[in-house]
């Protein structure tokens, strides 16, 4: 399956874009709120090596360019 | 001689809620279901990102209050509140795929009723387990799908732990000719009971599914007839997710509207009439 996104070498660097991303948004607004993200990550569990990776979305753009990048499934 | 009249002092008729009447393991809904539940949806909205706990009046969604909180903006549920009393919620803690209840301050609705509309997002239940596991269970949904000729997944039970497809319990709006509504991956074969008729279009369609003690699969679409089917082997299921949050081959992402979900431990094809003459009475589905 063919993903257009940010891809990342390490969890860490996954989780520091997540919370870039929660950060831009202003996100948890409270502490008691549900919505603790803008987006998630993903680990791509069965490619080898395993990587970690963002699923584009136009909200996103100042991450940078996305990338296309193959997960086995 | 006084007179005393009875009525007098009999409290006011209460009103006839389903969960009252059948036991439910997760019970999610645009209207009030059981006499207990306090609150509807939690909701963020799009100008501040800030949530509200939405509850009900007059027995259905607080609309006043939902627009009110939302305004001229977008507004996304954040959590469905689970009113069979077992504290099932099912939640999104990822603002991009959080399911839509207001768009442009206009409350999403199907049938002229409140409807959460789902485009590729989810709800789960992340926590306790919805007993999908083990027979006898039954399930009643009210959806659409909105893309022609595809199918999209009302909710699925699976293993949390298992990757790719899995095995799984999972209802279906399929518009496709393969017409599926209940679909159960056991041991690594799949095992199905369909619609009565293909339904190719975007309207609420009511389905239920059932399964026995001895393994017996049915299904019913808007009260008419599917097929059956009967399992063998095992499968696990310790998480509920409405719509589809897995992507690739083995996904179902659900585009459409859901009004409600009642999952019961208990086979209800004897009652399944009375239950669905309940629901749609208040959907008008068929």
């Amino acid at each position: 399956m063919i993903i257009t996104g940010y891809k990342y070498n390490t969890e860490a660097e996954a989780i520091a874009a997540r919370k870039q991303c929660a950060d831009h948004y202003g996100l948890p607004v409270s502490p008691d709120d549900v919505t603790q993200y803008w987006v998630d990550y993903q680990e791509a569990s069965l490619n080898s090596p395993v990587f970690w990776y963002i699923v584009y979305d136009e909200s996103i753009d100042f991450l940078g360019t996305p990338t296309d990048f193959e997960v086995v499934e | 001689m006084y007179l005393i009249n009875s009525f007098r002092f009999q409290s006011a008729p209460s009103a006839s809620y389903l969960l009252d009447s059948y036991s439910s393991e997760g019970g999610y809904s645009m209207r009030k279901i059981s006499s207990t539940a306090t609150n509807c949806i939690r909701v963020r909205r799009s100008s501040d990102n800030a949530e509200q706990d939405i509850g009900f009046v007059s027995d259905e969604l607080d609309t006043t209050s939902l627009l009110s909180f939302v305004g001229a903006n977008d507004g996304y549920v954040t959590k469905w509140y689970d009113q069979s009393g077992n504290g099932r919620d099912a939640e999104n803690f990822t603002a991009v795929t959080q399911p839509r209840i207001v768009n442009s301050g206009v409350l999403e609705t199907k049938n002229t009723k409140p409807a959460i509309y789902f485009n590729n997002d989810w709800l789960k239940h992340f926590g306790q387990v919805i007993p999908l596991a083990t027979n006898p269970f039954s399930y009643f949904t009210v959806s659409s799908h909105e893309t022609a000729n595809d199918t999209g997944a009302v909710f699925k039970s699976r293993d949390a732990a298992q990757s790719g497809g899995g095995n799984y319990v999972a209802n279906f709006h399929d518009r496709r000719t393969d017409k599926v509504n209940f679909l159960l991956s056991a041991s690594g074969t799949f095992y199905r009971a369909d619609l009565s008729v293909q339904r190719n279009t975007s309207d609420y369609t009511l389905l239920s599914g059932f399964v026995d003690s001895s393994n017996n699969m049915s299904a019913f679409d808007n009260g008419a007839t599917g097929t059956t089917d009967t399992y063998s082997g095992t499968y696990t299921s310790n998480v509920l997710m409405i719509g589809d949050p897995t992507t690739g081959s083995g996904s179902f992402q659900l585009v459409g509207h859901i009004g409600e979900i009642i999952i019961l431990n208990t086979d209800e094809s004897a009652n399944r009439v009375a239950i669905e003459t309940d629901i749609n009475n208040y959907y008008s589905v068929y």
